[in-house]
């Protein structure tokens, strides 16, 4: 048994297409103990888990965009384009929330709320990097920023990702 | 028993994720009546299913192009990002076979590259109820939008021919 299971957790490498259909034939046939356990609950915990990583990458485009509106709008006129981001990726939100309603608990986790903040972070810091964008550079940091010039914890609460609109 | 697994199967259309970590712990447990295998079987079958339906997609635009090239091309000066199409989409098949082997057994048997050029027909069909292909109608089919009865019902390519067939060599 041992030596079946583990020529199956070798065709999960090697041919994925049919280690997918060995271990349905298995679990059909209720043969648990042969089952590639290890990467099949990995296979099925991803499934759920893409629309974490989803939300989390949607409150980064928000925090993004509202960090720059608040402090890097160096003209009256700029930022739409910012604005249109924050309610695309909020009306997604609305989307999957629907769908997946505990995920919406998932996504107030402190912890995801901070990687979305550091996502963030390393999207300001790159867009400082565009050649359109040095002069804004020296104009607000002298230099190109790092993650010292942004704040450590993320400046947002959960209900702010979701609701703040400061260009009302 | 029976409503636990009555709830989980609710659960798949209300929340997915819930159902999702649910399934997890019943498994993990070892709780295995417990779970709703109706849902949790189709959602593993779709896994592979994937794979094979990009490969199938793949395999039909192959065809579409090189039935385009060998019977469609108006002028000698046309067609070339019809090649470059199949040389790309060759490229994405071989992709999925090296890490699937199995799919490339599959992808030879003959009602799979049936079904790949039935598909490939329907794409020829639209491409001809595009505006900017008026002229080519007019040319090949006396101005109709031609239809499933205008293409060979029996797929004419080889599974070898899909693979490595490049008639643009031999001009």
């Amino acid at each position: 048994m041992e030596q079946k299971i583990q020529s199956l957790k070798e065709l999960y490498e090697k041919d994925f297409y049919l280690w997918v259909q060995e271990n349905l034939k298995l679990l059909k046939n209720k043969e648990y103990d042969l089952v590639d356990w290890e990467n099949l609950l990995e296979e099925i915990r991803c499934m759920g888990e893409w629309y974490v990583d989803r939300v989390v990458d949607l409150m980064a485009d928000i925090l993004e965009n509202l960090y720059r509106w608040e402090n890097f709008r160096y003209r009256e006129y700029v930022g739409h384009s910012w604005v249109k981001s924050i309610n695309n990726a909020r009306n997604e939100f609305e989307g999957i929330f629907k769908r997946h309603p505990s995920v919406k608990v998932k996504a107030q986790e402190r912890e995801n709320i901070q990687s979305a903040w550091e996502l963030a972070v390393y999207r300001l810091i790159n867009w400082f990097k565009e050649p359109q964008n040095h002069d804004l550079a020296k104009k607000y940091f002298g230099r190109f920023p790092t993650e010292k010039d942004f704040p450590k914890e993320c400046p947002y609460t959960f209900q702010q990702v979701m609701e703040y609109e400061p260009w009302v | 028993m029976e409503t636990k697994t009555q709830n989980l199967k609710e659960l798949y259309k209300k929340d997915f994720y819930l159902w999702v970590q649910e399934n997890l712990r019943l498994l993990k447990n070892k709780e295995y009546d417990l779970v709703d295998w109706e849902n949790l079987l189709e959602e593993i079958e779709d896994m592979g299913q994937r794979h094979y339906d990009a490969m199938v997609i793949y395999m039909a635009v192959i065809m579409e192009h090189l039935y385009k090239w060998e019977n469609f091309r108006y002028s000698q000066d046309m067609g070339h990002d019809w090649i470059e199409t199949i040389y790309t989409h060759r490229r994405k098949v071989a992709r999925i076979f090296r890490k699937h082997p199995s799919l490339r057994a599959k992808a030879q048997e003959r009602e799979v590259i049936q079904g790949a050029w039935e598909e490939g027909v329907y794409a020829l069909i639209d491409w001809f109820k595009l505006p900017r292909n008026k002229a080519l109608a007019q040319f090949y089919f006396k101005g109709r939008i031609p239809t499933e009865k205008d293409f060979p019902q029996e797929c004419p390519y080889t599974f070898q021919q899909i693979m490595e067939y490049e008639p643009w060599l031999e001009e």
